[in-house]
C-alpha cells in the first residue's frame, strides 16, 4: 500500500515538472480560457444575484399585500351587505307604502283619532 | 474561483492532453470544463470546486469520445465509398509525426529528467481511461477516495482497484523501460 503511494507521489513529481515546461502558447491559450470562464462567472454571478434580489423583494412584500386584499375583500363584503340590507328595507316600505294607496280607506283615516279607537275596540271583540 | 482555476488549468490541460491526445482539442476540453464549472457551479464552496471541476472534466473527455466515435464512424462508411486519391498515403507517417509533436522539447534542464518525464508521460497515456481517471486524480489532484469515486460516479472499492492496477501496471512498464522510481 505504502509502495503504491510512493509512487504515485513520485509520478505526481515528475507529471508537475511537466507541467512547468508548458510552452508560451499553450500557457496563453490557457490563461485565455481562464479570463473567459471568469467573466461568464461574473455574469452568472450578476444574475444570480438579482435573481436573489427579486427572490428577496417578492418575499417581503407578498404576506402585505396579501393582507392588503383580505382587508379590500372585507371592506366590499360589509359594504355589499349593507347596501343589500338597504334595499330591502326600501323595497317593504315601497310595498307598504303602495299597498295604503291602492286600499280603499283613504289614507286620512289613519290619522283619524275615532277611527283608532273603533279598531282598537273592534279587535279586543274579536 | 481564480485562484482555483489558475492553480488547475496546467494538470487539467495535461490530463485532457493525456487522453485525447491532441493539443487544440485538449485545450478546448479544458475551456469548455472551465466554463461549466463558472457557469453552473461558481456559488458552490471553494472545497467541493475541485471534486465538481473533475466531474465535469471527465464527463467533457467523455463526451469528446463519444463524439470521435461518430465521426470515425461515418468517415469510415464514407471513405468505403469513395475511392482514395493517393494510394501511397501511409497513415502511420502522420501518427508519428503527431506522437513526436507531444515529446517535451529539452532545451534547458536536466535531460536524464526530461527523458524520464517523457517516457511517464508517454505510459500515464497508454493506462485504461478508467484507471488513469482514478490514478491521476487520487495522486496528482489530490483527491481522497471518496471525492475520487463521487468525481467518477464509481464506488469507492472501484476507484482503490483501479488505482493499484495503474500504479501496477505504471511501475511494471517503467521498471521495463528502465526507469526506477
Amino acid at each position: 500500500m505504502n509502495t503504491e503511494r510512493e509512487i504515485g507521489y513520485k509520478v505526481r513529481h515528475y507529471l508537475n515538472l511537466g507541467t512547468d515546461e508548458l510552452d508560451r502558447g499553450t500557457a496563453g491559450r490557457l490563461f485565455e480560457a481562464r479570463q473567459n470562464a471568469l467573466a461568464r462567472y461574473k455574469v452568472a454571478g450578476t444574475q444570480l444575484s438579482m435573481a436573489g434580489l427579486g427572490h428577496i423583494s417578492a418575499d417581503q412584500f407578498l404576506p402585505h399585500v396579501r393582507a392588503l386584499i383580505a382587508i379590500v375583500g372585507l371592506v366590499i363584503g360589509v359594504i355589499g351587505v349593507a347596501t343589500w340590507n338597504n334595499f330591502q328595507k326600501a323595497d317593504e316600505l315601497v310595498e307598504i307604502d303602495s299597498a295604503l294607496l291602492a286600499d280603499d280607506l283613504p289614507i286620512n283615516a289613519y290619522l283619524d283619532k275615532g277611527f283608532q279607537t273603533w279598531l282598537s275596540e273592534r279587535s279586543s271583540q274579536d | 474561483m481564480s485562484d482555483f482555476l489558475a492553480s488547475i488549468e496546467r494538470r487539467a490541460f495535461k490530463q485532457a492532453l493525456f487522453a485525447v491526445r491532441d493539443e487544440e482539442t485538449a485545450l478546448d476540453i479544458v475551456q469548455d470544463s472551465m466554463l461549466k464549472l463558472a457557469e453552473k457551479y461558481g456559488n458552490k464552496p471553494a472545497g467541493e470546486l475541485p471534486m465538481l471541476f473533475q466531474r465535469i472534466l471527465q464527463n467533457t473527455i467523455r463526451d469528446f469520445y463519444r463524439r470521435q466515435k461518430v465521426r470515425s464512424l461515418w468517415t469510415t462508411l464514407l471513405s468505403a465509398f469513395s475511392p482514395s486519391d493517393d494510394v501511397d498515403a501511409d497513415p502511420l507517417e502522420t501518427l508519428e509525426i503527431e506522437q513526436g509533436s507531444y515529446s517535451p522539447a529539452t532545451p534547458h534542464g536536466n535531460l536524464e529528467q526530461t527523458q524520464v518525464l517523457a517516457i511517464i508521460e508517454e505510459e500515464v497515456k497508454k493506462l485504461p481511461p478508467r484507471q488513469r481517471e482514478a490514478f491521476l486524480m487520487r495522486y496528482w489532484e489530490d483527491m481522497d477516495i471518496a471525492e475520487t469515486a463521487t468525481a467518477m460516479g464509481c464506488s469507492e472499492g472501484s476507484v482503490k482497484t483501479h488505482c493499484s492496477r495503474a500504479t501496477h501496471s505504471l511501475a511494471t512498464a517503467l521498471k521495463a523501460r528502465g526507469v526506477e522510481l
